[in-house]
């Protein structure tokens, strides 16, 4: 067996407790976007723990950046189909 | 004829070796041999030769040049000796260098596989002809006896009672010794001697039984003989802290010239009988008996120092090899494990599960993997390189891992698709599953953590590299976990096993399709995303759940028993359309359990749970239900070891009185439990399978309610 450091699903929890405080500070509904925001970072953290950047918050922003465009174009097909 | 055991005499200082004649007769044979160690002297030279010269257990020294690593060589000191004490002279010479002088070599192995290594001999062999890494072979027909004990006590057995009879089995009869205490031990051990077994099998001989009828034959100055030759060798029990984890190992109770085995705690006789034993105390070199006590683990550095032996390599006493300095980013890209991807959560159908067999193994001898092959000095231009790590690795030499290890991956291989080998194909799939493991332990004397990170890294890439192929036929991946995938497409099976053949091929190791499910749930995890590795579905018409109760050992039966209702009701379902009409049948069985178990209904048995202690009684910080467990446990004056387990029914869960909280199944108190922790337990596991599905708040009303709630009224 090897050594027993901190996988990067750690550090990826370590960092979201760490913005902890801002979303205490936020009003319900913000909280709850932060939430969703959250889930979609641990959505990818297989693809952030295979990249294994130093800055945690780098690939924890591209993962909400792809699940955002994933999100764009959905709703571009969406709005295509309306205005048929 | 065959070779059946090997042990020392340390009084004689000579070996004894037994063989098993064709006419089912046993002769022993002793021979002298002299053990031998190696010291390499950094300075001081002269202090050891005078030292060497001084002692009289030293029967001659001589200077070699031989390989004190894997790549490198150096003049040693051979030292021979007359007795039987290598430890204690090597433990004299390393302390006297202060522990750095001298550097000691083939210090603790094992007098057996010293034995076995240097006469190129192995447990039961065939002495006419024969080879470990035989496929085909012959085994001697060995005479076995069973045997067991009751005790005459209607709590937990202890030394203090009596023995009532003892039940003794061999293959072709069973029979009882019953009467007076001394008559029955006597009885037995005469009868030991005329049946003459090679193998005596115990249920808890090491940890129950030997010690019992020890104390009891004492009690009547009966000598406990049961072995060929006087004597035993026994060791005590202790508990140890590995990995996160305490485990504990019994004290072990082992015979001369037979074998006990302890069926309850061998692993190996568990996983693979008899005939997975054989198979690898004669790859392993560790005789039968030993072997049964030991892990796999063991059995693959056992291979590993043979390997070493052949080659001339000479073993380190204690490991040197130090780790390379890494930066932080080198440290973070390269301490990884194998790739996981996160699970689609629902359920899914048409989705073929692929694995990779032995998948590490297979790296280690596909890409040369081994302590003296990566980052190796000759070719550090190599163009052969680990992904992403880009550590060099040897273009000139085979290293010696793959070699210990491409033997027992071609032997499972051609051992499968054959029933009659299951036992020696399941302790052979052990030995592969461990051997990566022991790259990177750093007790392995052959270990190398670099290693240890090629063979992941390697891993990680061959998971993406399947998971584009696969992306490029239309397959979806679902998920997949370092060496398996489940892939979704609407196909029939047969393009799946050509996906299968086409990534083998790119690959240069086997995939292969595991199975076909019908329909497969992925359970979310607490954090509202996959869970890893936490499913269940039915594949080519067979159940398959991980991660969930069912699996777990902390679970009582009842919980278990449910899961499996459950499970069985959704295993109906043939897509994943009748999987959903199948959910209020399945809620069906949740309230039949839950009502049985608010009626007191069950049996005692289904209620236990077994809690592994991680540490001593005193040591406990918190009052939790183990540790009430443990204080009853006490005053019956029953104290267990860390590592142990302790099984209890809860029973009252919320009283403050601590006696109150648990009862201990073996005393039988009464049949008070705890009706609502235990339908809590129910219906968290209820809900657990169900959670895609399902609200657990709204699980919990519809199960308790007593009112008749309508399906309708409930979704």
């Amino acid at each position: 067996m090897g050594r027993t450091a901190a996988t990067y699903r750690m550090l990826t929890e370590s960092e979201i407790r760490k913005w902890s405080e801002f979303r205490k500070a936020l009003r319900k509904k913000d909280r709850e976007a932060f939430d969703e925001l959250m889930k979609r970072v641990r959505k990818h953290a297989s693809a952030s723990g295979y990249m294994a950047s130093l800055d945690v918050f780098d690939s924890m922003s591209m993962a909400i950046l792809v699940e955002h465009e994933k999100e764009i174009a959905a709703l571009k097909k969406k709005i295509e189909h309306v205005s048929d | 004829m065959f070779l059946i055991d090997c042990y020392p005499d340390y009084t004689e200082s000579c070996m004894k070796i037994w063989f098993y004649h064709e006419n089912g007769t046993s002769v022993i044979k002793k021979e002298g041999f002299s053990p031998q160690f190696y010291v390499k002297a950094s300075r001081k030279e002269d202090v050891l030769l005078q030292y060497l010269e001084e002692i009289p257990s030293v029967r001659y020294i001589s200077y070699e040049n031989r390989f004190v690593s894997l790549r490198k060589k150096a003049p040693v000191v051979k030292v021979v000796l007359h007795e039987y004490n290598i430890r204690e002279t090597a433990s004299e010479i390393d302390r006297m260098g202060g522990y750095e002088t001298y550097e000691l070599f083939n210090v603790d192995i094992s007098f057996p596989q010293r034995y076995f290594f240097e006469k190129d001999l192995f447990p039961l062999m065939n002495m006419e002809d024969d080879s470990p890494f035989a496929v085909e072979y012959s085994v001697p027909d060995l005479k076995e006896l069973f045997f067991d004990v009751t005790v005459k006590s209607d709590r937990i057995p202890s030394y203090s009672d009596s023995l009532v009879s003892m039940e003794l089995k061999s293959r072709e009869d069973s029979f009882k010794l019953e009467g007076e205490e001394e008559e029955i031990l006597t009885d037995f051990i005469k009868f030991v001697k005329v049946f003459d077994p090679d193998i005596l099998y115990s249920y808890r001989g090491d940890e129950f039984v030997f010690p019992y009828l020890f104390y009891r034959s004492n009690l009547y100055n009966i000598p406990l003989e049961l072995g060929r030759e006087p004597g035993w060798f026994k060791r005590e029990g202790k508990s140890y802290f590995s990995y996160g984890r305490i485990v504990y190992k019994p004290p072990q109770y082992l015979l001369k010239g037979r074998m006990h085995i302890d069926t309850k705690s061998s692993f190996h006789y568990r996983e693979g009988g008899l005939e997975g034993l054989t198979e690898l105390a004669r790859m392993s070199r560790i005789p039968v008996q030993r072997l049964s006590r030991l892990s796999p683990g063991t059995a693959i550095s056992s291979m590993q120092l043979y390997e070493a032996y052949r080659r001339g390599v000479l073993i380190p006493w204690r490991k040197q090899t130090p780790e390379q300095f890494k930066t932080a980013l080198q440290l973070l890209k390269a301490d990884r494990g194998g790739h996981i991807f996160e699970p689609k959560v629902g359920v899914h159908q048409n989705v073929g599960e692929v694995d990779f067999s032995s998948l590490y193994p297979n790296i280690i001898s596909e890409f040369n993997i081994s302590p003296e092959t990566v980052l190796c000095t000759c070719c550090p231009d190599s163009q052969k390189r680990v992904p992403v790590l880009n550590y060099n690795i040897c273009e000139k030499k085979r290293g010696f891992i793959p070699d210990v290890v491409k033997p027992v991956i071609v032997k499972k291989a051609l051992y499968k698709g054959n029933p009659d080998l299951k036992g020696r194909r399941t302790l052979l799939k052990w030995i592969l599953v461990t051997c990566f493991g022991y790259l990177g332990y750093r007790n392995a004397r052959f270990g190398r953590i670099e290693c240890h990170e090629s063979v992941t890294a390697f891993a990680r890439e061959i998971l993406l590299k399947s998971m584009h192929i696969a992306e490029e036929k239309g397959f979806e991946v679902l998920h997949g976990i370092i060496d398996s995938l489940w892939l979704k497409k609407e196909v029939h099976r047969k393009e799946f096993e050509d996906l299968c053949d086409e990534i083998s091929d790119n690959i240069g190791i086997p995939l292969e399709l595991e199975g076909i499910y019908s329909w497969v749930v992925f359970l979310p995890s607490n954090l509202g995303i996959g869970a890893l590795n936490q499913y269940y579905g039915v594949i080519d018409g067979e159940l398959k759940a991980r991660g969930i109760e069912l699996r777990r050992r902390d679970q009582p039966k009842i919980v278990k028993n449910m899961q499996e209702d459950m499970l069985c009701t959704l295993a109906e379902a043939r897509t994943k359309k009748e999987f959903f009409k199948k959910i209020p049948a399945t809620l069906e069985v949740v309230k039949q359990y839950v009502y049985t178990v608010l009626k007191g209904d069950v049996t005692l048995e289904d209620l236990i749970i077994s809690v592994g202690m991680s540490r001593a009684l005193e040591d406990y910080k918190v009052n939790n239900l183990t540790v009430a467990a443990l204080k009853k446990l006490k005053k019956e004056g029953v104290e267990l070891y860390p590592g142990q387990m302790v099984r209890y029914i809860i029973r009252n869960w919320k009283t403050r009185k601590i006696a109150e909280r648990v009862s201990i199944p073996e005393l039988m108190e009464d049949t008070v439990y705890d009706k609502e922790k235990y339908t809590e337990l129910l219906l968290r596991a209820a809900h657990h399978m169900l959670s895609p599905f399902v609200d657990e708040e709204r699980l919990k009303e519809y199960i308790t309610c007593k009112r008749q709630m309508t399906l309708g009224e409930y979704l």
